[in-house]
């Protein structure tokens, strides 16, 4: 799993380097579970190294839709944290859509859709 | 809906899979048949082959005299007889020849229910009285005959006696005939009452008009001393023979060459020899001195002759030699009258006199023609037909001589070795048919993933375990059917173009038809083993699976208790066994012998079960060290894209890898061994040509030109082409060796030891001790060294550095004994198909003989092709006044005629369709290989595009990893293949003169697995367009 992680940087363009591919794991609590193959990850484990695999390579901005959509309460936490973190270390610009709206409300600008048609939007300049 | 039509529509309905799931049964049971075909059509041929070098058919030799000297009768007074009655029985000999016959014996054994009534037996009317009691023509145990003496021309002797019928008898002409008479001239005892014998020509006359028969034609030919043909001034320096025969024969029988003059009735047709040794020519006369007869014959000479190539006058009679061609120089022919009034009453005459004991008699023969038009081209069904017309000619005259049938003896042979042909090319068919059940299993185990979701869907729909092991069972039969008649068909197709419609169809259809039954039932059973066996195993595991809720993928059992080891282990073990004990070491068949050669075939097992152990074995060894080296490795780095990507892929799929890789080793380790095998078969073909010949070329002096031919002249026939060339000195029996304990007369060649080995085809092997160079540096350096044949040797125990006498030039003016040291013994010596016993250096012979005259040359040629030997001997005869005075034979013209018929097998037809569909089957096991991958990996790749791997490094992954697969392959197979064709070779032993040798065609493999190779990247070059077609959506979402 931590080799298609890795995979993703070079994908990118850029050098892969295992020891920040393992930060990032730890940050998103599946290091412990690196050498594993991808069919022996629950769920919310594969969610999570997707997540990884979009961070990994560290893109100027992500778009994110629905990245804790298959993951308990804590584990979404993680991986909302994992995208602020690098909004805050790398400026990266973060695009998320959620129909969660606590994950929604620690953005910087929500913009609130149903049935097709904006219906509120706040922090939007 | 049936489930028949259920398989029909889902064959129909994929033909991209049902052709691959075919290709490997039409592919391997095309290579199985067409080598069928090539058996029937090669076989066929064997018939031509093996009666081209006879020389007479057959042969019918006389033994009684001919013409019947004397007439024996028997009469029984009475026509029918009662019990007790008593009957008189007469006896007549009558004379009616040109000479008396002496110590006439009459026996007469009585048969039941006749007896003899005692001192009843009288001769010319004077009774003879009866010997100790007993019956005097049935004396003792042994049933001793009553001696009556000399029968004198024109004069009848007549013996009676009384006999008594033990019971009635109806009919006394119908009892058996008891008596015989023989005489010292025909001591064969001759039944009373039998017709009378045959001459010659009423034999000829008669057996000519025997279906099959083309010709029949009387010869007689007899041995005189020498000096019996003289002039009035000369006589002939050494023994002659004389022929009797008329032009008929000379028109039947090649090599009869009249030079000046013609052959006419009364006259003689003489030898050049001969013509040379008398200072005669046509029309002059000369003296025939025959035994006993005090004034010569004069006869005219009418034609000078060429003798030197009349095979059927010269072969040897004698069962020790038969067939030798010894030639007389000094012959004379006359035709059958002047024989019969001048010459055999003369030899008659000399036979019937007391006291005399003559050196020579003449022998009588009917050499036999049989129309080979006719003969089958199958030997067998040749045989059947030689020996029913040989019955036929039994018939005709039978008790008066026996019948010598040379074809029927030469057909058997051939057909024996029909019968090896068949076995041996049938064992190199196997590993093709077994790479076809491989093919087709590694087939059905890349397409049994695909059926996995249709079987679910059967399940969910209410399919059962049986329900689905039928579908298999009817996909089964329906892929190893159709594919094995393909196959059929293909191999049949490819035959008649790579071999020609002339080999293939000089087979009866029936042989065919034979063939292609057998390709089918054999493809059919082994490729529907094959197929059915993983889905069978897929179906099982789903089931287990899914009832056991826990994935795992079983270790086979093969692997799990190391059978490839086991397997090779035994087959290496069996094989050095073999070796060792000389189970490769079997007699030579031989056509004098009547023997078929006898290949040890099954001998070819442990090479063929170390071929397929083997190269599982080094794959998985392979696969192992790669495994090593991942558990090894210390980061997980990527380094570069498709590299990393390519390296883990392999490393994670080793067994699917190491799959491809086992399939691709043993197709290339097929064909590198076909192709080893076929061209040393050829090899040894061409240095058994060589060997009999000694060399490329050989250019014998014409024994009719009066031209001196001294061992120097060698360097005139340096034409363009030739490299060297060499003299020989060789007479048959021209040498006596003498050792410490015996002597023997023995055959000598003198050669140059400087220059020979360059010229002739030696091997180590011939020797016993040493090297060919250390052999004739040993000739070369001592005084008066020579070798000796080990057979003759061990005669007279003599060994290396023993001391002996030669005679040299036996049987001519310059013959002369001197001292000689052995200095090696050889087991065989190149040039003389009728065996050196001796060999000495020629300045060695010409020191003790002073004779340096070359009895032929050898030639070596630079391009050795049957096309650069033509061109050089054109450059030969091109030369003035060469082809009056030499007689050329090449190394491709030459034929041996003890060699198995075998050898006239066309291993070229062989390599060509065994090239054409290892290449094929190579092609297919790649193929298969790398659409194996995009068929279990589409997922994988069209996830790496979605992940922004761009479709040339989709493509660079799927041909890295084909060539990997393939070049690992191609090394295993070529390694695997060069073993096992240096096992396989040992078993044609037993067909050449020389041992065969491994033989590596390094140009010939390159192209193969430049092919292979390229069949690699054609194939990865496919699979990228498919690739590139691909549209991951629609794929993810169906996956």
């Amino acid at each position: 799993m931590s080799e298609n992680v890795g995979l993703q940087s070079v994908l990118a363009g850029g050098v892969d380097e295992p020891a920040s591919r393992q930060d990032l794991l730890e940050a998103l609590e599946i290091g412990s579970i690196a050498d594993r193959f991808p069919d022996h990850l629950s769920g919310g484990q594969r969610q999570r190294v997707a997540v990884a695999r979009a961070l990994v390579h560290k893109p100027g901005i992500v778009l994110a839709d629905e990245p804790t959509g298959a993951l308990d309460a804590a584990s979404s936490d993680r991986v909302v944290e994992a995208l602020f973190r690098l909004h805050r270390h790398q400026g990266a610009t973060l695009v998320v859509v959620t129909h969660d709206r606590a994950v929604a409300q620690r953005m910087d600008a929500m913009i609130e859709m149903r049935d097709g048609r904006i219906t509120t939007s706040e922090g939007t300049a | 809906m049936t489930f028949s039509s259920y398989v029909v529509r889902d064959l129909v309905r994929n033909p991209r899979r049902t052709l691959a799931s075919m290709i490997g049964v039409i592919v391997g049971v095309g290579l199985f048949s067409s080598v069928l075909f090539f058996i029937d059509g090669s076989g066929a041929s064997m018939t031509a082959r093996a009666v081209a070098p006879l020389t007479v058919d057959m042969q019918r030799v006389l033994t009684t005299p001919l013409g019947g000297s004397l007439r024996f009768g028997q009469a029984i007074a009475d026509p029918s007889l009662a019990a007790s009655g008593r009957t008189e029985v007469t006896l007549t000999v009558t004379n009616s020849a040109l000479t008396p016959s002496h110590e006439v014996v009459v026996r007469e054994k009585l048969l039941s229910p006749l007896t003899y009534v005692t001192g009843s037996t009288a001769l010319d009317g004077e009774t003879v009285p009866d010997v100790g009691g007993e019956f005097p023509l049935s004396q003792g145990p042994a049933g001793i005959g009553l001696n009556i003496g000399t029968v004198a021309v024109g004069s009848t002797r007549k013996i009676t006696f009384q006999a008594e019928a033990g019971a009635d008898i109806p009919i006394t002409a119908d009892l058996p005939v008891g008596s015989t008479i023989s005489t010292r001239e025909a001591p064969t005892p001759v039944r009373a009452s039998e017709p009378v014998s045959a001459t010659l020509v009423t034999l000829a006359d008669r057996i000519h008009n025997i279906p099959g028969v083309a010709a029949a034609d009387p010869l007689v030919f007899v041995d005189m001393a020498r000096g019996a043909i003289a002039t009035q001034t000369t006589r002939v320096p050494d023994h002659v023979r004389l022929f009797a025969f008329d032009a008929s024969y000379q028109a039947h029988y090649a090599g009869i060459n009249v030079l000046r003059g013609g052959f006419r009735p009364s006259e003689a047709l003489i030898s050049a020899e001969m013509a040379r040794a008398l200072h005669v020519d046509v029309g002059d006369t000369i003296n025939l001195n025959l035994p006993l007869r005090a004034t010569p014959v004069p006869v005219r000479v009418s034609g000078i002759s060429d003798l030197s190539t009349a095979n059927s006058l010269f072969e040897s009679r004698q069962a020790s030699s038969l067939e030798h061609f010894q030639y007389i120089p000094y012959s004379i022919v006359v035709d059958h009258a002047f024989y019969r009034d001048t010459v055999a009453p003369v030899f008659e005459a000399a036979i019937a006199k007391r006291g005399t004991r003559l050196v020579y008699v003449p022998l009588q023969e009917l050499d036999i023609s049989i129309d080979r038009g006719i003969l089958n081209a199958d030997p067998a069904t040749a045989l059947a037909q030689t020996h029913a017309i040989a019955t036929q000619i039994e018939a005709v005259a039978s008790d008066q001589d026996y019948v010598v049938d040379n074809i029927s003896n030469a057909l058997q042979v051939a057909a024996g070795d029909a019968i090896v042909a068949k076995k041996m090319f049938l064992y190199l068919g196997l590993p093709g048919m077994v790479v076809a059940a491989i093919l087709t299993a590694y087939a059905g185990s890349l397409l049994a993933g695909s059926q996995r979701r249709e079987n679910a869907l059967l399940r969910v729909r209410g399919a059962d375990r049986r329900d689905l092991l039928t579908l298999l069972s009817l996909r089964t039969i329906a892929l190893a059917g159709v594919g094995s008649v393909i196959g059929v068909a293909l191999g049949f197709v490819v035959a008649v173009a790579l071999l020609g419609r002339a080999i293939v169809f000089e087979a009866s259809p029936g042989a065919l038809g034979r063939s292609a039954f057998i390709a089918v039932f054999a493809g059919v059973l082994v490729t529907a083993t094959a197929l059915y066996v993983p889905g069978r195993r897929l179906i099982t595991r789903e089931i287990k699976q899914e009832l056991a809720e826990i994935e795992e993928v079983p270790v086979p059992a093969w692997r799990r208790f190391h059978l490839d080891v086991v397997v090779l282990s035994a087959a290496v073990a069996a094989q050095w066994l073999a070796l060792r004990h000389g189970a490769f070491d079997i007699p030579p068949g031989s056509v004098y012998a009547g023997q078929s050669v006898s290949l040890p075939l099954i001998l070819l097992g442990p090479p063929i079960v170390a071929w397929l152990a083997g190269t599982v074995l080094i794959a998985r060894l392979v696969s192992a060290v790669v495994a090593r080296g991942v558990a090894r490795r210390t980061t997980d780095r990527f380094e570069h894209l498709v590299p990393g990507v390519l390296w883990r892929s392999i490393a994670r799929r080793l067994r699917a890898t190491t799959s491809g890789v086992t399939t691709v080793a043993l197709v290339v380790g097929l064909g590198t061994m076909l192709l080893c095998f076929s061209t040393a078969y050829g090899d040894a073909k061409t240095n058994d040509a060589r060997f009999l010949v000694g060399s490329d070329i050989r250019i014998t002096p014409d024994p009719t030109s009066g031209r001196s031919h001294p061992v120097s002249q060698s360097s005139a026939f340096h034409v363009d082409g030739i490299t060297g060339a060499t003299a020989v000195i060789y007479s048959l029996e021209n040498a006596v060796l003498t050792s410490a304990a015996n002597e023997d007369v023995a055959t000598l060649a003198a050669i140059d030891p400087g220059v020979f080995p360059q010229i002739s085809e030696m091997q180590n092997s011939s020797f016993v001790q040493g090297t060919v160079a250390s052999n004739m540096a040993a000739l070369r350096d001592s005084p008066d060294g020579i070798l000796v044949n080990i057979a003759l040797a061990d005669g007279l125990k003599l060994r290396i550095g023993d001391p002996a006498k030669v005679m040299f030039a036996r049987g001519t003016d310059q013959q002369t004994r001197a001292t000689a040291t052995v200095v090696g013994l050889f087991q065989r010596f190149p040039g003389a198909p009728t065996g050196t016993d001796i060999v000495a250096s020629i300045p060695r012979y010409e020191q003790v003989s002073g004779r340096a005259q070359a009895d032929y040359y050898l030639a070596a040629a630079a391009d050795r092709t049957a096309a650069g030997l033509t061109n050089i001997v054109d450059a030969l005869s091109a030369q003035k006044g060469f082809d009056r005075s030499y007689v050329v034979q090449t190394s491709a013209s030459a034929l041996d005629k003890d060699q198995s018929s075998l050898t006239g097998l066309s291993a070229l037809g062989l390599l060509h369709l065994d090239s054409f569909f290892t290449f094929l089957m190579a092609a297919t096991a790649t193929g298969m290989f790398v659409f194996g991958l995009l068929l279990q990996r589409r997922r994988e790749y069209v996830t790496l595009r979605a992940l922004g791997l761009r479709s040339r490094d989709v493509r660079r992954l799927v041909l890295s990893e084909a060539a990997i697969a393939s070049v690992v392959g191609a090394a295993i197979g070529l390694l695997v293949g060069v073993a096992m064709a240096s096992q396989f070779v040992h078993v044609l032993r037993p067909i050449f003169t020389l041992p065969p040798v491994l033989a590596i065609p390094a140009p010939r493999l390159a192209l193969f697995l430049l092919l292979v190779l390229s069949a690699t990247v054609l194939s990865s070059a496919a699979a990228a367009v498919l690739i590139g077609r691909m549209r991951p959506t629609e794929l993810l979402r169906d996956e």
